[in-house]
């Protein structure tokens, strides 16, 4: 079964395999050396790389124009976009957008329905990586 | 009873990325950036409640290029029950509330359905689109895991199902698209491995063509190609994504498969 996450990345126009909505794993030991070059990140591909133990990742700041985590109070397995009238083809930053969720919750009747407006979102790109 | 849910406004701190923030505007005279640096993004949300939790969730379409309709007039979003039910609910009131600042909305107009479809009895689905005929016209379509495919249609200020399914398939429904250039054609795709062609007008419900083992295993996802009225895209479980062209539907004209 394919959630709205992963369609969303399918939908993913770019011609660039590496530069593909996935994170980072970032290098975790230290040089020496500061002139000696960093270790190339390495992309993270679900199912073929494992995680070990104090391992995180680390999302590539180069790759997202903006980027914002957010939290709502249950997981959820769907989402749209909503229409508003703030401008079509809107290309200024911050940016504010409208977005519909359904949740799936513990028991049945905590289950919501989530119309949410998002605001404040900055451009966060920075070239080069973190 | 259904209560409204209050007023939920967060203010969320990104934690992993620096605080930073990078404003670069597209013409000459640039923003003086200095006062956003601190500024956090912000999640506001009203919040509806809802039995079951929500396989999926749809907006509907409006047309191209215009704003949110007038506040008097609804928003729709459809949302697949894992009860079985399929409840279509008008949002514009809250979107409103969260656009305009002390704005109230009218609870008897958001909390409760508009409209609920029962036609699919207990079976829960995740397949649903709607297309619309002009701004008032709706259609939306559901696809439940018993194989069934039901059509509702918007009449006035409520909606209609009509009685009889789409039946052809033999196993969950997994997507349904309407087509973007026949008004009356939509696919499906199920895990019974098939793609399907159907035509709303055909008398007895059944598809007008179906592809059988489309791909290797259940067949996820389907998509059409908005510019050209032929062609459709497939995303199968076993990580294949197929380009066919409905002029010559036994073969796939492209194959990528992803690894896993």
């Amino acid at each position: 079964m394919i959630n709205d996450c992963e369609r969303l990345g399918m939908d993913v126009d770019d011609e660039n395999i590496k530069d593909d909505d996935v994170e980072v794993l970032a290098a975790v030991e230290e040089e020496e050396d500061e002139n000696a070059p960093q270790p190339a990140p390495v992309v993270y591909i679900p199912g073929r790389h494992k995680l070990a133990k104090d391992e995180i990742l680390e999302a590539d700041q180069s790759v997202y124009i903006a980027l914002h985590p957010m939290s709502v109070n249950w997981p959820c397995l769907s989402f749209d976009v909503l229409r508003d009238n703030l401008g079509d083809e809107r290309s200024r930053f911050p940016v504010t957008c409208y977005a519909v969720a359904g949740t799936q919750a513990d028991v049945a009747k905590n289950n919501e329905i989530l119309v949410m407006k998002m605001s404040q979102l900055h451009k966060t790109q920075r070239d080069g990586g973190t | 009873m259904i209560s409204f849910s209050p007023l939920y406004s967060v203010s969320v701190h990104p934690s992993d990325i620096k605080s930073l923030h990078l404003d670069q505007s597209e013409d000459e005279d640039d923003e003086d950036d200095v006062d956003n640096l601190d500024e956090d993004a912000v999640l506001e949300y009203r919040s509806i409640p809802h039995l079951g939790g929500v396989n999926r969730i749809r907006a509907q379409p409006l047309p191209a290029g215009q704003p949110i309709p007038p506040v008097t007039q609804p928003y729709y979003v459809s949302t697949w029950s894992e009860t079985g039910k399929v409840n279509i609910f008008d949002i514009r009131p809250l979107v409103e509330s969260l656009a305009v600042p002390g704005f109230v909305p009218d609870k008897s107009r958001t909390s409760t359905p508009a409209f609920t479809i029962t036609a699919h009895g207990r079976s829960e689905g995740f397949a649903m689109d709607w297309a619309a005929s002009g701004t008032s016209s709706l259609r939306l379509l559901t696809g439940d895991i018993h194989c069934r495919i039901f059509l509702t249609t918007s009449t006035g200020s409520s909606f209609n199902t009509l009685t009889q399914p789409f039946t052809s398939h033999t196993s969950s429904v997994e997507d349904l698209q309407w087509s973007p250039a026949d008004p009356t054609v939509f696919a499906s795709c199920s895990a019974d491995r098939s793609i399907r062609i159907w035509d709303v007008r055909v008398k007895g419900r059944k598809s007008v063509f179906g592809l059988e083992a489309a791909h290797d295993s259940d067949v996820n996802v389907i998509s059409w190609n908005k510019f050209s009225t032929y062609l459709l895209l497939s995303g199968g479980d076993e990580g294949g994504i197929k380009v066919w062209d409905l002029r010559h539907f036994k073969e796939y004209i492209l194959f990528i498969y992803f690894c896993l």
